[in-house]
């Protein structure tokens, strides 16, 4: 047990602004991938949030303006995020209040295009080119505190595709060792060159909208997500009546390193096991009593047949799982926070969400993956996200009753 | 929050691990500048050694040393890695060629580019299944992972490996942000002050004012200066002449103090 909770909860992705539309989205199975019109020779499909390029940033904060901060300044005017941070610090104190983000790039989109409009290699970038405030992984949880009144301690988590769930953990031990009272805790990844073109030179992404755990899966569909949570200690203060956006209690974290490969995931599965059977050690919880497992699942060969692996050793057939990034894409760094909603949908609903775009399911697969969504009792989620650099990390939640 | 510093490594631009680091932070020894390329650090894999890059090299070789110096086995450390720019080698490479026509990047370059590719490396090279956490927070990089690192320690009342480390980015990238001199440094944290090294860390409200003491050797005091890894230097210097002090580190509308006490015989 970790004695935190989750009081307010929103996300933003291709899937939707909030977590009421993600829900709509989820249980009419909407189709939500689109050809990547992003770069100009794109390939493939991406998630794209419809509307950032249009928002804008409020006046006093444009030195932050770039596509990643537009996208988590669309999640935090979402669900009342804004007015449950100002009733908290209404009651700890804005400056005990930290903001814990994960990001694999961050604003890099901004120096991307900053180095086409160099006339000359090398050539400097313009003087002023604001570089702390959009590409340094800093940039997003200064944003986040900036916009939202918070001072207190800030972190950027940047563990590759696990970025974001991994904040949970560091902003846990903040807490619980009394440097602050509660944290802002998601992260932001948004579409950009680097991640594309990088994940397209090593092969792994599907010409096909994205189908994790088809027999006939071919890679990835990449995606764009923010999202932001408020964490804190359960009893610390009167609970508001009804969390902003959905509530969750989290009972146990756990990470792991593969130490087997920088982009391939240890095939034995092995450390994404131990991630996950930590998880449960903290949650003080045996295998049987999760009732639904929100898999990293990106629909490349080799990561959901190691996942299936992994939580076949661990919970036989006996756990639903699937994976959503056949609605958003893989949004990266921020797949943690936006999959962490979905856990709070499937709790609040009883309902398990399938693995969108998936027909047949790998013959050689021994997890109970959904093909099709099922209502069911839940009591206990798990929410898994795996990286590049083999860091492997697994949450835990409960209903917030 | 008390931890205790158990092994220390460091690696810089005329700083060849902490033995040496040490004798010239006491004014035993002079400070030579150099850009010598860093050795491929002997735990890695032949495939990983050829491909680690010059920043990947300064963290594991810290981080081996402070677990050398530590008698700790790496296996049994779960890490905090901490870095302002990360890799500007790679990304200033990859931005170049994202803004050609054809804007294909390397696959090798790409997997590297991640901040947590050292950590990455390091566990490989040690087949260690540990947790590691990356992070970053500009020139306050400091301040936060030293913190976060403490905290890990004593929450999940374990020893950790806290390894810090930056570069200069080339090409049009160090335009944005400069950065002088590559500098790294390593410490095997425990909770709580079981002997030796002791340090006090607490978060206070507001700001503070930071100067380099002026006794750090010349040379030095630019690795301080222009690497936001440099300044745990001023530490590293009291450390290595086995001073009690106090320091304060900006954090954004906070700071933290550190005080540095060690056990006497």
């Amino acid at each position: 047990m970790t004695g935190l909770i989750i009081t307010a909860g929103t996300a933003i992705s291709a899937m939707g602004r909030g977590v009421e539309a993600t829900r709509t989205c989820l249980m009419e199975k909407r189709y939500t991938l689109q050809p990547d019109t992003f770069q100009p020779q794109g390939h493939g499909h991406v998630g794209r949030v419809a509307g950032v390029e249009n928002h804008r940033l409020p006046s006093a904060l444009q030195n932050f303006d770039c596509r990643n901060n537009r996208l988590a300044d669309m999640a935090l005017m979402t669900d009342g995020f804004m007015e449950a941070v100002a009733e908290a610090c209404a009651h700890y104190g804005r400056h005990r209040i930290a903001v814990i983000m994960g990001t694999s790039t961050s604003g890099i989109l901004t120096t991307e295009e900053a180095y086409t409009a160099r006339r000359s290699r090398d050539e400097a970038l313009p003087v002023g080119f604001p570089y702390a405030d959009t590409q340094d992984l800093s940039s997003l949880p200064r944003y986040v505190a900036a916009r939202l009144g918070v001072t207190g301690p800030a972190l950027a988590i940047s563990n590759a595709c696990a970025s974001s769930t991994r904040a949970f953990m560091d902003a846990t031990h903040l807490i619980t060792s009394g440097l602050c009272d509660a944290a802002i805790v998601g992260g932001a990844d948004s579409l950009c060159r680097m991640t594309l073109q990088g994940f397209a030179s090593l092969g792994l992404i599907s010409p096909n909208p994205t189908r994790p755990c088809d027999a006939r899966r071919s890679g990835i569909s990449i995606g764009e997500a923010a999202g932001l949570t408020l964490l804190e200690r359960d009893g610390a203060r009167p609970r508001p009546p009804r969390p902003a956006g959905y509530g969750l209690r989290l009972l146990g974290y756990g990470a792991s390193s593969d130490g087997h490969h920088m982009s391939s995931p240890d095939p034995t599965g092995r450390g994404a096991a131990l991630a996950m059977q930590k998880a449960l050690d903290r949650a003080g919880l045996p295998p049987d009593a999760i009732g639904y497992i929100n898999m990293h699942g990106t629909g490349t060969l080799a990561n959901d047949r190691m996942e299936d692996r992994a939580i076949s050793s661990l919970f036989g057939r006996n756990v639903a799982c699937s994976s959503t990034k056949g609605w958003s894409g893989h949004t990266l760094g921020a797949s943690g926070i936006l999959e962490t909603m979905i856990c709070a949908i499937a709790l609040q609903h009883q309902y398990l969400p399938h693995c969108m775009n998936s027909e047949t399911l790998d013959p050689t697969f021994e997890s109970d993956i959904l093909l099709e969504p099922r209502h069911d009792r839940l009591d206990h989620v798990m929410n898994n996200s795996f990286g590049f650099g083999g860091t492997n990390s697994s949450l835990i939640f409960g209903p917030l009753t | 929050m008390i931890i205790s510093i158990k092994g220390i490594g460091c690696w810089g631009d005329g700083l060849h691990g902490w033995t040496e680091t040490a004798a010239i932070l006491r004014g035993d020894a002079t400070h030579s500048p150099d850009s010598l390329k860093l050795p491929p650090p002997a735990s890695l894999p032949a495939n990983e050694r050829r491909r680690a890059s010059q920043i990947i090299r300064l963290a594991v070789l810290c981080a081996e040393e402070a677990c050398q110096q530590g008698g700790f086995q790496a296996v049994n450390l779960p890490a905090v890695f901490a870095s302002s720019n990360g890799d500007g080698f790679i990304m200033n490479r990859i931005l170049d060629s994202l803004s050609t026509p054809d804007g294909a990047v390397s696959p090798s370059l790409f997997h590297n580019s991640v901040h947590n590719a050292p950590a990455g490396y390091w566990m490989i090279g040690h087949k260690s299944h540990q947790p590691a956490v990356s992070l970053g927070l500009h020139d306050e990089t400091l301040a936060a992972s030293l913190l976060k690192a403490a905290a890990e320690a004593h929450v999940e009342a374990s020893p950790v490996l806290f390894c810090l480390y930056d570069a200069p980015m080339p090409g049009s990238l160090g335009s944005a942000r400069h950065t002088e001199h590559s500098f790294g440094c390593a410490f095997i944290l425990t909770p709580g002050h079981e002997s030796g090294i002791r340090l006090a860390l607490s978060l206070k409200e507001g700001p503070c004012e930071t100067d380099l003491p002026p006794s750090l050797p010349e040379g030095v005091t630019g690795i301080a200066r222009h690497n936001p890894a440099g300044q745990v230097l001023p530490l590293l210097q009291a450390i290595a002449r086995r001073q009690d002090r106090s320091f304060s580190l900006p954090y954004g509308a906070n700071h933290v103090t550190i005080d540095l006490t060690h056990a006497h015989p």
